[in-house]
């Protein structure tokens, strides 16, 4: 096995040193006649020498419930104590923050936070309609060998208290969800922040008294939060490393993450872009010709999804590949990564296959690099682009080698 | 293309909440008022040749509404913490906005959805601390108005 992924990595690295280099002659010359600032084709980073035995390792595995889906165990535990349970096929999200759990998976007594004189719970609403709602605990939540002790955690329960009217469609069970819970472990530490300390209608936030939910405000420090920053070491952001394959497809694979930011030799770059975020976790990114202010990189999308047009038509409205784009055949793209500011300006080659060929049941791959979809007015860089790279996420507020979060590195 | 400079010709920043708005496909001029069902304060009216944006903050969330050149409310964008009261902002096309996402499955891995009902078309898409939504009623969009160019 070890000789396998090493031999995957080495393999993975030259066709992107490769794929860069072509890349960089002829888009460089195209767009120096109309823009004299520099752009770099590719990123800088290279594979990091990841063990996988070292205290700040974490396995990801591909595919726990659905197409691109990145997914790692985790470690909570009564606070202060040795009563712990390893939960697997928890959901690895750079685009979210904090533990979420579904309440059947929860084995262990945790106990309710408790504000303006009831029960803390909370309503997470996603795009397509349906929400996450349930209490807020507190637990010990390890990822390798790293603690964060007594922070807060979602557990998902639709069932429980009142569920407040616009908190529609509620996740219930792991297998309609594709995974047991979330790992958010982007770029801030809370999940809401400011906004919901101060504003008492937040419409995230509750306090539940017997069967009544009423929101309130919730100050930062009792609002669930990313692990990563409660860590005592490798605290400043995580490193995610998956292998290249094929356009073709993969039906399995395995990477890393790596928590901590230059604190240790498995996750100290030689050298690395670095994209500067802004307040809500932004780059910008370029791409036929118009700039959005408002894209990001995020393991918790399972494609890239971007505004698509001329050969890039959506797939039907019904059937496995809703959502994704269709093209006739295999479509050759490039988009400019940069910075809030507008610099660094990284060009990034990708393909967009077609979804329904791809995603079909009779093609026994899960895991894809060029699976995509239309997304109006953003650019958001989904598990695609990891694949075949080493990729750097900062946290806001910290300090690391590269620099202060928040940041994408690669 | 067809929106921008010149054909913005007038802008009023108005302090009070003293002006009514409606929900999508009623009259802004005759239906009163969003601002008190949200609990909003208004913030400004921007009008131009083909439609007139009320933008409205509420409870972190930035709100706009769109009306024709005839007072009715043809679209309303949102962008936030979370998001506003639906049932406000949708009126009548609330129910049907309901249905329809009672029907609609989950879409794994999706920052971004779009949902068409046959009377209303809506975008949602964003992330933890900063949710977008657009919705709009096509039969009523202004004629020759790009709803690409609206400043959402």
């Amino acid at each position: 096995m070890k000789m396998r992924w090493f031999i995957i990595i080495l393999l993975s690295s030259f066709s992107l040193v490769a794929y860069n280099n072509c890349g960089k002659s002829g888009f460089e010359k195209a767009l120096s006649r109309e823009d004299n600032r520099t752009i770099i084709a590719g990123g800088l980073s290279q594979p990091l020498p990841i063990t996988g035995t070292e205290e700040n390792a974490v396995k990801i595995t591909m595919g726990c419930g659905y197409i691109n889906e990145p997914c790692v165990s985790v470690t909570i535990c009564e606070p202060g104590t040795s009563n712990c349970q390893t939960i697997p096929n928890i959901l690895l999200d750079t685009g979210s923050y904090g533990l979420r759990l579904f309440s059947s998976v929860v084995s262990l007594n945790l106990a309710t936070r408790a504000l303006g004189g009831g029960s803390l719970a909370e309503c997470v609403s996603y795009a397509d309609g349906t929400s996450q709602w349930g209490p807020i605990k507190s637990a010990d939540v390890v990822l390798g060998q790293r603690k964060a002790s007594n922070i807060a955690v979602h557990i998902v329960d639709a069932a429980f208290g009142a569920i407040p009217a616009d908190c529609t469609n509620p996740d219930t069970v792991p297998s309609a969800a594709g995974y047991n819970g979330i790992l958010g472990v982007g770029l801030f530490t809370e999940d809401c922040g400011p906004g919901c300390a101060s504003i008492a209608n937040n419409r995230i936030y509750f306090s539940c008294a017997g069967t009544t939910c009423t929101p309130t405000a919730v100050p930062v420090a009792q609002q669930v939060s990313n692990p990563v920053p409660f860590f005592p070491t490798d605290n400043n952001g995580v490193v995610i490393q998956l292998p290249a394959i094929s356009p073709a497809g993969a039906a399995a694979l395995t990477g890393w993450m790596v928590l901590g930011i230059g604190t240790q030799s498995n996750n100290t770059p030689k050298s690395a872009n670095v994209l500067w975020a802004d307040g809500n976790g932004y780059i910008q990114t370029t791409f036929n010709g118009k700039a959005y202010a408002s894209s990001f990189i995020d393991s918790g999308s399972n494609g890239l999804f971007f505004p698509g047009s001329g050969a890039l038509s959506a797939c039907g409205n019904t059937g496995i590949a809703v959502g994704f784009f269709c093209p006739p055949s295999l479509t050759q793209l490039t988009a400019i990564q940069a910075g809030k500011s507008g610099a660094p300006q990284i060009s990034v080659n990708f393909e967009i296959v077609n979804g329904e060929q791809a995603l079909a049941i009779t093609n026994p791959n899960i895991i894809f690099n060029n699976i995509g979809g239309n997304f109006a007015d953003s650019f958001d860089w989904g598990l695609p682009f990891y694949l075949g790279r080493t990729v750097f996420h900062g946290i806001d507020g910290k300090a690391s080698s590269l620099g202060p979060g928040p940041y994408f590195a690669w | 293309m067809t929106t921008t400079a010149g054909l913005f010709i007038g802008i009023t920043f108005i302090l009070s909440a003293s002006l009514s708005h409606a929900a999508l496909g009623e009259s802004s001029k005759t239906i009163s008022s969003d601002v008190g069902k949200l609990k909003a304060s208004q913030k400004a009216m921007v009008s131009s040749e083909k439609y007139t944006v009320h933008e409205l903050l509420a409870d972190g969330n930035v709100i706009k509404e769109y009306a024709n050149s005839d007072g009715v409310v043809f679209a309303v964008s949102w962008r936030g913490i979370s998001k506003p009261d639906l049932s406000v902002l949708f009126g009548a096309y609330f129910e049907e906005y309901k249905a329809a996402v009672e029907k609609s499955t989950k879409q794994h891995g999706k920052r971004s959805v779009s949902l068409e009902t046959s009377r209303l078309v809506l975008k949602r898409g964003g992330r933890m601390r900063d949710q977008r939504g657009f919705a709009y009623v096509p039969s009523l969009v202004p004629a020759e108005l790009n709803l690409e160019d609206l400043d959402k």
